[in-house]
């Protein structure tokens, strides 16, 4: 058997994937197979197929070639309007390709499946926090319980493990993926800039008090390589976190002095609301400035930012189990943005 | 020029210090004095230098007699009534050891300082969280402030570094400490249950969810000793805390399991006064399960129990900077507790 390990990273234009393979690029021993709808907007030596695993015929017809696949990094998603409508969907993306792919690739080792804080119900309501890995579901659906239920009846009796990564709010290099919260809250503040305005806290009073967290990319990208290749860590669950909690309350003057703009008072705001109608006034920023042009769609998904700065509760993880398996990366996540939005500047997304 | 490293505690036979000698003690290129009124009372390879640091001329007198020390360490700490009266006196205490320690003293490398989370204000009221070393500080007076800034003030210039160490509720070393949250609540449960009581919440009933932190005393010996013997250390301060954050209502649930109880609904009560009559029922207990005697009044210090258990704030530092510098040590809190009430079980303690 070879040492060369090879990865399948699903979900390849996604922000967790398009990292995961930037970042198994910059490692000498792994060969990467990225399979995703659209075209990777970065370079990379992996191989791109060209997919719709929603579809099994076409994952049949496009993946039953993929003998060699030693390790599965599953990081595919499919929005729909409700939580309860998401769980199908999303259970056939990871199945669809599974279905083709494990009973071909004899040298599979290992699947690891991106969940998130939303394992704990985190979208619900006030939920238990810190949450732990061993504290007990939410009430179903949840397409994270489907999919995990699978893998774990799947890799009955085989010879790979499985293991779950549960990021919060993973923040890295992307384009033309709107759900993102440095690319969010980078537009927000431009604009604001741009009509004069102060920067406000778009969001509920509460949430902007309240404790938070996030995951930059690199790390995810690192703990889901560990995660995969560490024997110790088969069949388990892992938060993934910067491993800090922070406040709005208490970032929002960094972000505000980065965008060089004045800390504005609190202004609750309906951001798909009162965003709608700001295209033109994006795309006169990209002329102003002399940016990269970027569609104003692919650059902010309202919805997700309204979600974001108005969750009334608690959103932290507890970073032990990961650290007591041995994983003891950590970034500071204030930083983490106003490096990030350095990098929106640097790459002239934003001016 | 020898390795050996001679360690000065001051306050060695406080609740901090003699914890702090206990983990000296296990190290073997070091040698230890402490600085304590009286001698000592337990067992220690520490030499005693009786000083008393109220004392002026007694502390210019005396720790002259030690030119061999290389490292300091100050955990003193003389009580008031209220932490504000503490303020001048122990500012005064502590400079009374620094001037006697600058008399003579040729090998000097380092000083450190042992102060808390009550340097932001964690005791006041609601206040920034989670707490970054370079959070401006509160409305003075704080004994930190002024330690820490005649520290500040005698090093400028000299060969020699200092550091400030910040924990938050040290646990641990629960044997014979009375001020500590381990003891308070191993106590609190065993008379509870003595009496035919569930486990109920003493504290404000708001402080059963709010965030709270701790720091284990063997987490805080080794960041001591790291701070004060890591160049890149010198003339910093650093939070150390465990690692995670939790609420009470979370770990009330381990604390039952671990003693037997039934969680009970949240009962708030004034601990020094309700546990004040409880020492017959304690001296009971002691007799029933043949435990080793322990004076009641030295068995928990409800006072700090209700002073700890009656936070309706979030209580918590952020410990990013000490991670960046290297100090990657931390501990699960539950198992914290869990450990430490075996600790207390083994040495026949509590039933």
């Amino acid at each position: 058997m070879s040492d060369q390990k090879v990865a399948l990273v699903i979900g390849a234009t996604g922000i967790v994937g398009g990292n995961m393979i930037r970042y198994l690029d910059s490692r000498n021993d792994w060969q990467v197979i990225g399979l995703s709808r659209r075209q990777p907007y970065y370079d990379s030596d992996a191989t791109f197929i060209s997919v719709d695993l929603s579809n099994p015929e076409e994952c049949q017809h496009k993946l039953a070639g993929l003998t060699q696949i030693t390790h599965i990094f599953f990081a595919g998603y499919t929005d729909r309007p409700t939580w309860v409508e998401q769980d199908a969907p999303n259970l056939a993306l990871l199945t669809n390709p599974m279905d083709v792919i494990e009973p071909v690739s004899q040298n599979l080792q290992h699947v690891c499946l991106l969940q998130g804080t939303k394992a704990y119900g985190s979208q619900l309501g006030s939920f238990k926090s810190p949450a732990k890995e061993s504290d007990l579901r939410h009430m179903p659906p949840n397409f994270y319980f489907s999919q995990q239920d699978y893998l774990m009846r799947a890799a009955e009796e085989k010879s790979w493990s499985w293991s779950c990564v549960r990021p919060h709010a993973v923040c890295g290099y992307a384009v033309g993926i709107p759900m993102n919260l440095v690319s969010c809250i980078s537009i927000y503040a431009t604009i604001s800039k741009e009509l004069g305005l102060p920067l406000r806290f778009p969001g509920s009073p509460t949430t902007y008090r309240s404790l938070y967290m996030a995951t930059e990319a690199g790390l995810l990208a690192r703990a889901m390589e560990w995660a995969a290749t560490t024997s110790s860590c088969a069949n388990q669950a892992f938060n993934v976190i910067n491993g800090d909690n922070v406040r709005f309350e208490n970032m929002w003057p960094g972000f505000a002095e980065f965008f060089d703009m004045e800390t504005g008072p609190l202004q609750r705001i309906d951001l798909p609301l009162m965003m709608a109608d700001k295209a033109p006034l994006w795309d006169e920023i990209v002329k102003k400035y002399d940016l990269v042009p970027n569609a104003y769609e692919d650059m902010a998904h309202w919805p997700f930012a309204q979600y974001i700065f108005n969750n009334e509760w608690d959103m932290i993880s507890d970073m032990t189990k990961c650290r007591t398996f041995g994983f003891l990366d950590f970034v500071d996540t204030e930083q983490m943005f106003l490096d990030q939005f350095a990098e929106l500047r640097t790459n002239r997304i934003i001016p | 020029m020898t390795d050996r490293k001679v360690a000065l505690v001051f306050g060695a036979s406080g609740i901090i210090g003699r914890g702090f000698l206990r983990h000296l003690e296990g190290l073997n290129d070091w040698d230890i004095i402490g600085v304590m009124r009286n001698p000592p009372n337990f067992d220690t390879r520490a030499e005693h230098l009786a000083v008393d640091l109220t004392n002026r001329h007694e502390c210019i007198a005396r720790l002259r007699d030690v030119p061999q020390i290389t490292h300091a360490f100050y955990t003193a700490y003389k009580d008031f009534p209220t932490w504000e009266a503490a303020a001048e006196p122990n500012i005064e205490m502590f400079k009374n050891a620094m001037d006697g320690l600058l008399v003579n003293a040729p090998n000097l490398e380092h000083i450190q300082i042992l102060q808390g989370a009550k340097y932001y204000g964690r005791h006041l009221g609601p206040y920034k969280t989670p707490s970054r070393e370079d959070d401006p500080r509160h409305m003075p007076p704080s004994l930190y402030f002024g330690q820490e800034d005649y520290l500040r003030e005698i090093q400028a210039g000299q060969p020699w570094s200092w550091s400030a160490v910040r924990p938050q509720a040290v646990c641990g070393l629960s044997i014979g400490n009375p001020l500590n949250l381990t003891s308070v609540v191993a106590v609190y449960a065993v008379i509870s249950r003595e009496l035919g009581l569930p486990l109920r919440w003493p504290g404000k009933p708001e402080a059963f969810h709010t965030i709270y932190q701790v720091t284990d005393y063997e987490i805080l010996g080794k960041s001591m000793i790291w701070a004060a013997t890591t160049p890149e250390c010198a003339n910093e301060t650093f939070n150390i805390a465990n690692g995670d954050v939790f609420r009470w209502d979370y770990m009330w649930e381990h604390i039952a399991a671990y003693f037997g109880m039934e969680v009970g609904p949240p009962q708030q009560l004034d601990l020094a006064l309700m546990m004040a009559d409880k020492e017959p029922i304690w001296n009971k207990i002691v007799a029933k399960f043949n435990l080793v005697p322990t004076p009641f009044d030295q068995s928990a210090n409800w006072s700090f129990g209700d002073y700890a258990f009656a936070s309706d704030w979030d209580v918590c530092m952020d410990t990013t900077k000490s991670r960046k510098a290297g100090f990657l040590d931390f501990i699960d809190t539950k198992d914290m507790f869990l450990q430490q009430f075996d600790e207390l079980r083994g040495a026949r303690i509590i039933p």
